[in-house]
């Protein structure tokens, strides 16, 4: 392999990122744009649930009840209605959950206990959840203070966080993002690279040259691993200066884990391209096979543990899971490299895999 | 005058057609992934790794134990000697959760049950959770199944101490309140994402696929060519648009009807006139995205890379994972502007709730809005760009 062949069509093909600024561009926004989303806009907690509340007899006490859930942050009363049927107002006021007083709630009151129905809707899970798990203990909590009768507490429950005590998602989201986001970049840019050269016929020209392919393929993605490593150390660099997540373990170590991770990536890129032949497929199949995957079946969003059996088997021939192992374990918990070995090994190991794999595919369409 | 109009609307289609990879990968790949991934797409948490350190030794320490160990949520992983060994279990990840049981647990619980002259209660005994925080959402699911499991423990033990005493505890009890879920008894999650994933297909066929049809013809010159022609831009314009506002909405039947069968969602509270309705707006939305796209760029890819840009950031404010309730009034006002916002609570509303269409007649209008601003637009964008 000649290195000066090699840096020739590196810098052909960094030329041509360049002069396209508007890819460019949207690939160094997108990171900034969803770490701001995810940072400011986007919240799992549930506050503001909408809740109507049916008191077929109003009085004080039940004045003072809708008073305690109009002042809570997690509910917002929308409306006091004397009857209906549940379903019926949750569809109307567009409800989370409905709560209904028995006729008696004022007398009640005064000698428990309180008779309270409560409806959740069913079809946001997550949110019906959360609200079953809270809505029970705030009134439990608000019926026992003013009824001043309560039953005696045997054991309390005192929880504690590690490796993120104070809940930010912020330690959630950057190792995901750092995932997810090189993925895409890495397989969309390249498969869509080679392909414009297929259509356009210029991929011939480099063939007949006197370059080998092993140095056509290093130079076409020796750009992209740059890029792709900018946008690493860029995601973290906001993670670390806006979002407060600090790196607690190796960091060299981090850093090759990443490396791997890109290659692996690249990869599959390379690997799509040499199946297709138009720009339109190569892109979409690496979205298609990289997004969706690398969003739902790597841990990020949903716990690998709780998927059926076959998805968490299926997960293992994802590169992303092994790669937020290392991630969250390099910057949340600080885990040494030692015990990170079968992750970087595997990642590793699929990474040589797939270039290997790639690159003979793409010297035999000679 | 509509005679050329067909012309094209024809020549559009032929072209869809002879170009057969497209189609599978757009639609084949998708909605397979659809059929495995929705099986993902649950945020409920199971299979949770459970560890015990009880520093107790008592019946009483033993009895939540096993309590705990049994439940369908955990998976047991053993007892620990020491606090150092199971910090070390949730440092290498082997540990999601550990329970740590205190000296003299047993007595402390003896002394928090009250006895019919003092109901006044003592200090309750204290059990600590550690958890592992990387993942604070589930994090906080596994620490509630685990206070759930406890609390049922405690009110069991408390329960039997009182009759033992000769007391009720349900008399006790100042609160009796029943829950009900309604519409989705078993919280089934997929339920709740496929109408989200189905949006995601059709955003895709309909911009995706007019901006790229749009952009080549621009890159291979075979616009400038049409444009010599007799035909208005106009007429261009609607014959390339229309067969992909027609095969997005096709899309998005045919896809709801599959993945609605496979995940068992119930489809007959759906009135269809209302979808149908909603599905057309809509899909008139992401075409229009797909024509204003291509007038901005120069190649096929800037098309894809810049849709995709615009579908992540409406998707992730959408309501698709995250409620828009939870968002900051600044971000709920403007997600107004956001199409998949409407039409996603539109779809869930209509299809599990069976929410009559009147009522969602401001996600109509809102929607309508959006669509009208956006086609308008891109019919002017296409004009200057093609005069």
């Amino acid at each position: 392999m000649n290195m000066r062949f090699v840096l020739a069509i590196a810098a052909k093909e960094f030329r041509h990122i360049l002069r396209d600024g508007q890819t460019l561009s949207i690939i160094l926004t997108l990171p900034v744009v969803m770490m701001f989303l995810f940072g400011y806009a986007l919240k799992s907690e549930i506050d503001d649930a909408r809740v109507v509340l049916i008191d077929p007899n109003p009085s004080p006490a039940s004045r003072m009840l809708a008073d305690a859930l109009e002042a809570s942050q997690q509910y917002a009363l929308v409306c006091i209605v004397p009857g209906g049927d549940p379903s019926a107002l949750m569809v109307t006021y567009r409800a989370r959950a409905v709560l209904q007083l028995s006729p008696d709630f004022g007398k009640s009151i005064e000698e428990p206990p309180v008779h309270i129905g409560a409806w959740f809707d069913g079809s946001d899970p997550a949110t019906a959840t959360v609200l079953r798990n809270a809505l029970p203990g705030f009134l439990r909590n608000y019926i026992s203070a003013s009824t001043k009768t309560k039953l005696p507490e045997l054991v309390r429950i005192d929880a504690r966080f590690l490796f993120n005590p104070e809940q930010k998602s912020a330690l959630f989201f950057v190792p995901g993002l750092m995932a997810s986001i090189l993925a895409m970049i890495c397989a969309l840019l390249t498969s869509v690279t080679i392909t414009k050269e297929k259509e356009s016929g210029t991929l011939a020209n480099l063939r007949i040259s006197r370059l080998h392919s092993p140095e056509i393929i290093t130079g076409k993605l020796l750009p992209y691993f740059v890029i792709a490593s900018i946008t690493g150390i860029f995601i973290l660099t906001i993670g670390n200066l806006v979002f407060g997540v600090y790196i607690h373990g190796n960091i060299p170590f981090l850093a090759l884990a990443t490396m791997a991770y890109i290659i692996t990536n690249l990869g599959i890129g390379l690997l799509i391209s040499t199946v297709v032949e138009k720009q339109q497929h190569a892109m979409l199949g690496s979205l298609g096979l990289t997004m969706m995957p690398t969003i739902l079946l790597s841990g990020f969003v949903f716990p690998l543990a709780s998927l059926p059996y076959a998805l968490q088997v299926l997960s293992n021939i994802i590169p992303a899971t092994w790669y937020l192992l290392i991630v969250r374990g390099i910057i949340l918990k600080a885990t040494t490299p030692a015990s990170l070995t079968t992750p970087i090994l595997v990642l590793t190991g699929m990474g040589i895999l797939l270039l290997a794999l790639a690159s003979v595919r793409f010297a035999k369409e000679k | 005058m509509m005679r050329r109009f067909f012309a094209l609307f024809r020549k559009e289609f032929l072209q869809i057609r002879r170009d057969s990879q497209s189609l599978k990968l757009l639609f084949l790949l998708p909605i397979l992934q659809s059929l495995i991934l929705g099986y993902a797409m649950t945020r409920d948490v199971r299979n949770i790794s459970l560890g015990i350190l009880d520093l107790d030794h008592s019946p009483a320490s033993a009895a939540l134990g096993v309590h705990l160990k049994h439940h369908e949520r955990f998976v047991y992983k053993g007892n620990f000697q020491t606090i150092a060994q199971m910090r070390q279990g949730l440092l290498d990840g082997s540990l999601v959760i550990g329970v740590m049981i205190p000296h003299g647990f047993a007595q402390q619980i003896q002394d928090a049950i009250p006895d019919a002259s003092n109901m006044e209660a003592n200090e309750p005994a204290k059990v600590t959770l550690l958890l592992d925080g990387q993942d604070a959402a589930s994090a906080g699911t596994a620490a509630g199944y685990a206070g759930a499991i406890i609390a049922q423990w405690s009110m069991e033990t408390l329960e039997q101490e009182l009759l033992a005493q000769g007391l009720d505890a349900q008399s006790l009890s100042p609160l009796d309140l029943r829950d009900n879920i309604l519409y989705n008894q078993e919280l089934d999650y997929t339920w709740n994402m496929v109408p989200g994933m189905l949006i995601i297909l059709v955003t895709m066929t309909g911009a995706l696929l007019t901006s790229f049809s749009l952009v080549r013809e621009r890159e291979n010159g075979t616009l400038e060519q049409l444009l010599v022609t007799p035909v208005s831009p106009v007429q261009i314009l609607l014959g390339k648009a229309l067969p992909y506002w027609i095969l997005s909405q096709v899309t998005f039947f045919l896809a709801f009807a599959i993945v609605g069968w496979w995940y068992h969602i119930p489809l007959y509270r759906t009135d269809f006139l209302g979808l149908s309705v909603g599905i057309a707006v809509y899909a008139l939305t992401s075409v229009s995205l797909g024509i204003l796209v291509s007038t901005i760029v120069s190649s096929q890819q800037q098309a894809l890379f810049l849709i995709w840009f615009f579908l992540v950031f409406f998707i992730l404010t959408s309501g698709f994972m995250l409620p828009v309730e939870s968002m900051p009034l600044w971000m709920q006002d403007l997600t107004q502007c956001n199409a998949v916002r409407h039409f996603l609570y539109m779809v869930r509303a209509l299809v599990l709730r069976g929410a009559p269409p009147l009522s969602l007649l401001p996600e109509y209008l809102k929607l309508f809005a959006i669509a009208s601003v956006l086609f308008a637009s891109s019919v002017l964008m296409f004009r200057r760009k093609s005069a």
